[in-house]
């Protein structure tokens, strides 16, 4: 009777074990797919006297979109972009090409690769493409963050600094 | 005498010698920017019951593209995609979203000669050995444009598109 007893608690104790790792393990995968489209509609980000305005739709499973920056009424710099998921990686990529009169320093005419993905539920991080592979050693990162549906804190990067924290707003 | 005419005879070769061979350096730099303009524009191709379109559209130095394919009438694939130069690589970048696909595809294009590119994949790109297959795009004219598939170094199929507009 007690070997069956103890026999009973092992099998019990076992079958919670193995419940709360896989439960566990359920947690951690995070659906990168279903966590971008978070970022449907439209957004404002003001920035000094330049106001940028970005739109995002679905396209099938992706993102793709339209950006300008507006500074004293007048449209210095817009672009296209597409965001595509990458299983390999298991992270987005963003392709991006501007085009504007007065383009600001760090802009350029160039197609720009990017790679996003979301770290938890609600937080996310934004790396140049040639830091796919080693993520961790990108010198030059945003990390933002969903406050509210309507509403993300993203910060600007660079070797690890603080450099810049913009406040995006849905519009609609 | 002799001697100031083999003297003036060797430094008008190499005069000669030094324009031909800038010539062809500055010929062999091609601008990938502005020979890509070349396929902006919308392109039909039509094989069988099935109908391919290209419409491609200028975006600043590069292009927004969209793409679909048609059989009996009917959308059976589309993507959209955007093109973009890479000044580190000199070549252009497509980046290509399909509707029905879930991934995003990159391709590095690499014009090879003033009326011909090369497409295939931007990872391959980096590492020659593993190009398996590519693309090849050709303006036979402004208005004829044919694409051929090559794989393991075998046609494997050709379209022809022609210039809607």
């Amino acid at each position: 009777m007690k070997t069956i007893r103890l026999t009973t608690i092992f099998a019990v104790f076992l079958l919670l074990f193995t419940n709360g790792v896989q439960a566990q393990t359920t947690q951690t995968k995070l659906d990168q797919v279903e966590l971008m489209k978070q970022w449907i509609g439209s957004w404002k980000v003001v920035s000094n006297d330049t106001t940028a305005f970005y739109d995002f739709n679905s396209y099938g499973t992706g993102l793709e979109g339209c950006f300008r920056h507006v500074t004293k009424e007048r449209i210095i710099m817009e672009g296209r972009y597409l965001h595509g998921y990458v299983k390999t990686y298991d992270k987005y990529i963003v392709s991006e090409i501007i085009k504007g009169h007065d383009l600001p320093s760090w802009a350029t005419n160039d197609m720009t690769l990017w790679v996003t993905w979301f770290t938890s539920k609600n937080k996310y991080e934004w790396i140049p493409y040639d830091n796919i592979s080693n993520p961790e050693k990108a010198s030059f990162k945003y990390e933002g963050e969903f406050k509210t549906p309507d509403l993300v804190v993203e910060t600007m990067f660079i070797n690890g600094n603080p450099v810049e924290t913009d406040t995006w707003t849905r519009v609609k | 005498m002799k001697e100031l005419c083999l003297a003036t005879s060797i430094a008008v070769i190499l005069i000669f010698s030094s324009s031909v061979l800038q010539g062809q350096t500055t010929q062999t730099k091609l601008n990938q920017i502005e020979l890509m303009k070349q396929f902006a524009g919308t392109w039909k191709s039509e094989k069988d019951d099935t109908i391919n379109i290209i419409e491609d559209n200028l975006y600043g130095d590069g292009h927004e593209v969209y793409l679909k394919t048609k059989t009996k009438g009917k959308i059976i694939w589309e993507g959209k995609t955007l093109i973009g130069y890479d000044k580190k690589k000199d070549i252009l970048i497509e980046s290509e979203l399909d509707r029905d696909d879930p991934n995003i595809w990159l391709w590095a294009l690499k014009f090879i000669s003033t009326n011909k590119f090369e497409s295939m994949s931007f990872e391959d790109y980096s590492n020659p050995e593993n190009i398996s297959e590519k693309m090849t795009y050709e303006l036979k004219s402004p208005d004829v444009m044919i694409n051929t598939y090559i794989k393991n170094n075998k046609v494997v199929s050709v379209d022809t598109y022609k210039r809607v507009k």
